[in-house]
């Protein structure tokens, strides 16, 4: 069963100066520390929540370009997402960052990140990054959206 | 799930047509500080010059200091290129040991060195090397889609 990330959105930050960052427009509502994938089929292009399933997320997972850095309410608002480098998204909930889990699109809720090794068998997986410990995320893009 | 289990022989393929949904290859050359063989996760060692060895990952120097995939075999002093980024065809066999889509594969703790496995959660240390690429096509994978990450300090 996917095991999906649980963290605080109001303290996610770059790590340090070394976090590569981008900003693109948004084509609906994003909260910080969710992973977004570029949708050029439209103009101008946009960024949305990524999923993995079977039924949508061969293009979206293939499509990945980073990690929301701020929240937006709706479309066509500017997201700064990170490309590279680290992350913090600090402790909440059940399922915090683990030191050495290796985190993916999720196949359950857009956006969000789960934990590699859970998703469902027909999901679309691709590598977001990786826990450095309970608080800092390395990201390591990789949409190759391989079919599981 | 056991390490990949690489052929002999033709087992690791460079790829070089950018048709398709493959990414061509992306290699670098260095000096080998040991034998290696193809399909062999590689790590520069900083105190020798950053000769190229086989690493492991129940060494954490090793593992927060891999550089990528051999593409082919070298002694002591020869030349080596190995694979850091785009697809490697990779022919693997035996039960549990086959590339699979989907899987994220890292370096493996195997004694000796150099072995590719499916990653564990909350392991002391991972370095990533990428994911098993099947296309849209579950269960065995010819493809290993690179994104290599050296393993961080875990804290």
């Amino acid at each position: 069963m996917t095991t999906e990330l649980t963290y605080d959105a109001s303290k996610v930050l770059p790590a340090n100066d070394k976090t590569v960052t981008a900003i693109g427009l948004s084509g609906a509502a994003i909260t910080a520390g969710q992973v977004v994938w570029l949708d050029a089929s439209v103009t101008p292009n946009q960024v949305k929540p990524a999923k993995s399933d079977s039924a949508t997320g061969q293009g979206q997972a293939g499509s990945i370009v980073g990690v929301a850095l701020n929240s937006v309410n709706g479309s066509l608002q500017a997201v700064t997402y990170a490309v590279s480098g680290d992350i913090l998204l600090p402790p909440s909930g059940a399922n915090p960052l683990t030191g050495g889990t290796v985190y993916a699109v999720s196949d359950v809720n857009a956006g969000n990140l789960a934990i590699a090794s859970s998703l469902s068998s027909g999901s679309f997986v691709s590598e977001v990054g990786q826990a450095v410990n309970g608080t800092i995320f390395r990201l390591n893009l990789n949409p190759v959206a391989a079919k599981k | 799930m056991a390490d990949l289990n690489i052929a002999s022989t033709n087992g690791v393929t460079e790829v070089t047509s950018t048709g398709g949904s493959l990414i061509a290859t992306t290699t670098a050359k260095g000096i080998a500080g040991g034998t290696i063989l193809p399909g062999q996760v590689v790590y520069a060692d900083p105190s020798v010059g950053n000769r190229i060895k086989l690493a492991v990952a129940s060494d954490p120097f090793q593992a927060s200091h891999v550089v990528g995939i051999a593409l082919g075999s070298a002694s002591p002093n020869q030349p080596i290129v190995y694979a850091t980024a785009g697809d490697i065809g990779l022919s693997t066999s035996g039960a549990g040991s086959i590339l699979t889509s989907g899987v994220v594969y890292a370096l493996s703790a195997s004694a000796g060195g150099g072995s590719i496995a499916p990653i564990t959660d909350n392991p002391a240390s991972v370095a990533v090397l990428g994911i098993g690429n099947g296309g849209t096509v579950a269960g065995n994978a010819s493809y290993l889609r690179l994104s290599i990450e050296p393993a961080p300090v875990v804290q």
